[in-house]
């Protein structure tokens, strides 16, 4: 009997080393600078929360850090420590050092509220900053907001979001002016021809979809097909496709993430479909031209995060051109959108912490009062009172498998 | 249109088709529901990219390794998680369990090595598409069917017409009963996993080639759709499993643009509930008492 | 191993006692939200086993989707207690009542159908709900899922501390356990007993295969949306993605490791399955691969389950009828 369970185990070991070993050097490089950080300051999160007021600053922070959007979470973990290493070896906040407590939710809501109580069980957390998707982060606000403390979203772009508490905020746009300012864009663009719009059905995708078709159809266009499909179901969209075919649009709009989107994109070219294509900031990502290929040449990217390229280094903005060498020297890699929002959102509390001090009601209202900051992700206004904020919409078009500024328009 | 998405949904269910094939031969042999099956699946297709990149894009030594390695796995999964639950005489759903966790071991052992993003995947078959009125097919299309159904006939030669196909159908009917009559009853079920697994791996290449992208999920996606086809056709029935995948690939082709993308799959399994109180043991499945 | 048993055994009324003693009195010891949850989150488990047991265990139906009863239990509640503000104690009610109707749908076609035939027919339902789910936009309001679920109140008296929550979800497990053990009990356990072992068998003897299985479907369709209706109450939030099919496999996943058939195994499967994934979290990405070697070791060292094939009904007997001497093996 113990031979046999001794022989299962090494065979399930050998499987997994197997596995594990062959394409380690690829994509470990970037995880595990990562999740070291999350590992030692998530698991000490318990041992010095009686030390409240003590010379640290305590900071939670949750993302998808495993399972299929880990990704996003990851960089997202990787330019805050960038930020806080860099504050931490200049002195710290008044002499304090600042500590990020991690913790992974693998982008599942239930997991969120989880993590949300641990981080409210923790006295000397003021502030948490996460999650990726609207639904982590929507699922974790109640929880903050009955324990009075700031939460800060990166990439919550829920309408609702920032209603969620007094002490709620993020810095993405909402998707009602994300959707309104896409089509007021693509309205302008094609010249009013007749759209055909495939979109994700989720929380971003049924928000952004029917706010863009309304401003669409107000402008005086027409959306002669508008057709879901449901994520991780399949990746045949043929069948929408076809019928969107049908329809003769003059411009096809996808809301989808790079995956799904550029299987769309190639699939849409295969079946012969010819038209403008465009497609919102969620599909930026390296990945996407890899996978779609030339199948999205000449695709209009409408966005309000930036994308940046091996010359952004060199760039006349000098704290974008700091960021991004920085983020490339530490991990390899030219950082998208998704860290430069989350490298904006640990600068502006910090700064704010060394202006008002670590409490969340003064930080709250110092956050309100944010008005235009330029970030390394974009000019970011807050509205005082809704605390909802406006973003510059950023025009990529991809060229020869690269992606090319177009314009920027800025926010009203 | 109609018939564009006729081609269409025989496509994606030429696919499902491929991946059922695999299914059902283990399946049919064992009773098991095996749920790391699109597992499998996902990491032969990885292990022909991975290979052919290490290989410097020699792409079709990558996929004959793939299958040879992914078959070798389904083996070393029966070794592993499931032969000892038989000696003991475990319960089904025991074992049904134990592939779960097989399932969820390769999927995030993939993850971890390979990275959860989409990877392109290269089509080596560029061999460019033609239309029939307005209806577009490309050759890969074509292909696809093709190689499913001469994957079904070949199996099926392979169970009904050699003796370690005498062997598997005598496993299948009574695995203590072909252990008396000098079967060896393992290497049987070592064997079943080997094809299942090559033809797993099969599927997976094919599948990369032809959306020209894969990830880790990608396997956890189609198993559901594949267990739904193999029962729709008749559990362990070759034929069957080719007809439940296209049959399901069809209606939710045609389900998702006359009726409603959004419930496409509510569609496809709303039809297979249907089938099954009409027809218990599936289209083509022969009436036998089963306990799981 | 033998020896605890028979000690548990015989001592069955006290160790009940004073395990619920110590439920009873955990919360006023601990005072971490998050520990509390995490008690509540493993309670709503212990239900949700513990009915999936009725049918899975018991009766011998294998369900895959035993998570669609808990959607539509939810979504009742959060429905009619936002748009009608109907008191929290109606909403369960009305939740188990919906509940319990869709089971009766369900156990139609198993009547038919055994096996993994049935098994992919109930998967079948549960994606079909969730579509429903994600599709009805005015009902559901689909992906953007349902916010600021009213919480439960009695007499004017907000029910929402921590506590309150931990004690409600106490005496829903407990009111559980006794329902499905006085099932169990009655004739009609031993009816889906009969059913289970052999159901031709268990027709000619005169069991009324078509009333027994429709009521196990009913039964644990209920109590499933029951638990479904205070989790809506309890997280005020609630989107299609808590009610996705792998959440039904979890749930049959801790029957199985509880020990099919065994009530307190249900219980420690959906304690011990629900706490594994919170310890392994500092294992970042690692912890899904060794839950899944978990779940392998298990089924390889213990096929039929922590307490599975322990009957301590029997043992008790065996115990009072002669001087234990560990003959019979576990």
């Amino acid at each position: 009997m113990k031979k046999t369970i001794k022989l299962v185990s090494v065979g399930l070991c050998l499987l997994l080393g197997l596995l594990t070993g062959c394409g380690g050097e690829t994509a470990s490089a970037d995880t595990d600078g990562g999740s070291a950080g999350g590992n030692t300051s998530g698991s000490s999160s318990s041992g010095s929360s009686s030390e409240d007021g003590g010379d640290v600053i305590r900071i939670g922070f949750f993302a998808p850090l495993t399972g299929n959007s880990m990704q996003y979470g990851v960089s997202f973990q990787n330019a805050i420590n960038m930020k806080v290493d860099e504050l931490n070896q200049a002195g710290g906040i008044d002499g304090k050092q600042i500590e990020i407590v991690a913790f992974d939710d693998k982008n599942d809501p239930k997991e969120a509220v989880n993590i949300a109580n641990k981080i409210v069980a923790d006295p000397s957390i003021q502030v948490a900053i996460g999650s990726f998707s609207s639904s982590c982060s929507m699922a974790a606000a109640p929880v903050f907001d009955e324990a009075g403390i700031l939460h800060l979203g990166p990439t919550a772009s829920h309408p609702d979001f920032v209603n969620m508490g007094d002490k709620a905020f993020t810095i993405a746009m909402p998707m009602k002016f994300e959707g309104a300012a896409d089509a007021e864009y693509a309205y302008k663009k094609t010249g009013g021809k007749d759209m055909a719009v495939i979109y994700l059905n989720s929380d971003y995708g049924v928000s952004h979809s029917s706010v863009f078709k309304d401003a669409y159809e107000a402008l005086g266009g027409k959306v002669v097909a508008f057709e879901e499909f449901i994520p991780g179901q399949t990746k045949d969209f043929t069948p929408i496709i076809t019928k969107i075919k049908q329809e003769n649009p003059g411009a096809l709009f996808v809301i989808a993430d790079y995956s799904d989107g550029a299987n769309i994109f190639k699939q849409a070219k295969n079946l012969e479909l010819n038209c403008d294509l465009i497609g919102p900031g969620m599909l930026i990502k390296d990945e996407f031209i890899d996978v779609a290929g030339d199948a999205v040449d000449g695709l209009l990217m409408l966005s309000t995060l930036p994308i940046y390229s091996e010359e952004d280094r060199e760039n006349e903005d000098s704290a974008k051109a700091a960021f991004v060498s920085e983020y490339q020297d530490l991990y390899g890699v030219i950082p998208d959108g998704f860290p430069a929002n989350a490298y904006d959102c640990i600068t502006l509390i910090t700064n704010m912490i060394s202006k008002v001090g670590y409490d969340a009601e003064a930080l709250a209202g110092e956050f309100r009062q944010v008005g235009r900051y330029e970030g390394v992700s974009g000019n970011i206004a807050v509205d005082p009172d809704t605390k909802e904020v406006k973003r510059d919409l950023m025009v990529y078009t991809i060229v020869n498998g690269k992606y090319a500024v177009d314009e920027i328009v800025p926010s009203t | 249109m109609f018939f564009q998405q006729v081609v269409n949904g025989l496509t994606i269910g030429s696919m499902y088709a491929l991946v059922a094939i695999g299914y059902t031969m283990v399946f049919g042999v064992l009773k098991l529901v095996n749920f790391s099956h699109g597992s499998v699946f996902m990491v032969g297709a990885y292990l022909t990219l991975e290979l052919s990149l290490a290989l410097g894009g020699n792409f079709f030594l990558a996929a004959a390794m793939s299958l040879v390695l992914t078959g070798m796995l389904g083996v070393v999964i029966d070794r592993a998680a499931l032969r000892r639950l038989r000696v003991k005489k475990a319960d089904r759903i025991t074992a049904l369990i134990s592939t779960l966790g097989v399932g969820t071991i390769l999927d995030n052992a993939v993850m971890i090595g390979f990275g959860s993003e989409t990877k392109a995947f290269p089509n080596v078959l560029q061999l460019g598409r033609f239309t029939i009125g307005t209806t577009v097919i490309s050759w890969v299309q074509v292909i696809i069917l093709a190689l499913a159904l001469v994957l079904m006939a070949i199996m099926s030669v392979i169970v009904y017409r050699t003796q370690m196909g005498c062997a598997m159908r005598a496993t299948s009917q009574n695995a203590d009963a072909a252990r008396l009559m000098g079967i060896n009853v393992n290497q049987v079920i070592a064997f079943t996993f080997f094809i299942g697994s090559l033809l797993a791996s099969i599927a997976g290449t094919m599948y990369g080639m032809y959306y020209e992208a894969i990830d880790p999920l990608m396997g956890s996606v189609i198993s559901m759709k594949t267990f739904a086809c193999v029962v729709l056709g008749g559990v362990g029935v070759l034929p069957g499993a080719m007809l439940g995948g296209l049959l399901i690939g069809v209606v939710e082709a045609v389900g998702a643009s006359y009726i409603s993308s959004g419930y496409r799959d509510a569609i496809a399994f709303a039809i297979l509930i249907l089938v099954l109180v009409l027809r218990p043991q599936g289209i083509l499945g022969k009436k036998v008492a089963d306990k799981l | 191993m033998n020896s605890i048993y028979q000690a548990l055994a015989k001592r069955q009324g006290l160790v009940q006692i004073l395990l619920l003693a110590a439920a009873a009195v955990f919360p006023l010891l601990v005072s971490n939200p998050y520990v509390i949850r995490l008690s509540i989150l493993s309670g709503i488990f212990i239900i949700l086993s513990l009915s999936l047991n009725l049918l899975t265990g018991f009766s011998g139906q294998i369900s895959l989707g035993h998570i669609a009863f808990y959607g539509i239990g939810a979504y009742t509640a959060a429905i009619l207690s936002k748009n009608f503000g109907l008191n929290f104690l109606l909403c369960m009610v009305a939740a188990i009542v919906v509940t319990a109707l869709f089971g009766l749908l369900l156990g139609l076609p198993a009547l038919k159908l055994g096996g993994y035939y049935l098994a992919i027919v109930t998967l079948g339902f549960s994606e079909i709900v969730r579509l429903v789910e994600i599709n009805w936009m005015e009902l559901t309001n689909g992906p953007l899922g349902i916010n600021g679920i009213p919480k439960p109140a009695l007499f004017g008296i907000k029910l929402s501390s921590p506590r309150a929550y931990y004690y409600m979800c106490l005496l829903l497990v407990v009111l559980t356990i006794v329902v499905i053990r006085n099932i169990l009990e009655s004739r009609i356990g031993y009816a889906l007993g009969t059913i289970r072992g052999d159901e031709n068998a268990a027709k000619f003897m005169g069991v009324n295969i078509f009333r027994y299985k429709i009521m196990a479907f009913m039964v644990s369709a209920g109590i499933a949306g029951l638990a479904g209706a205070f989790f809506a109450q309890y997280v005020t939030f609630i989107d299609p993605t808590s009610f996705a099919s792998d959440q039904s496999t979890l749930v049959l996943i801790m029957v199985i490791f509880g020990g099919i058939g065994s009530l307190p195994g249900s219980v420690i499967g959906a304690v011990v399955l629900t706490l594994v994934p919170e310890l392994l979290r500092s294992l970042m990405e690692y912890r899904m691969l060794i839950y899944g070697v978990v779940l392998v070791f298990m089924m390889l060292v213990r096929p039929e389950g922590l307490l599975g094939k322990i009957n301590f009904k029997h043992i008790r007997q065996r115990c009072t009828a002669e001087p234990p001497d560990g003959k019979e093996g576990s």
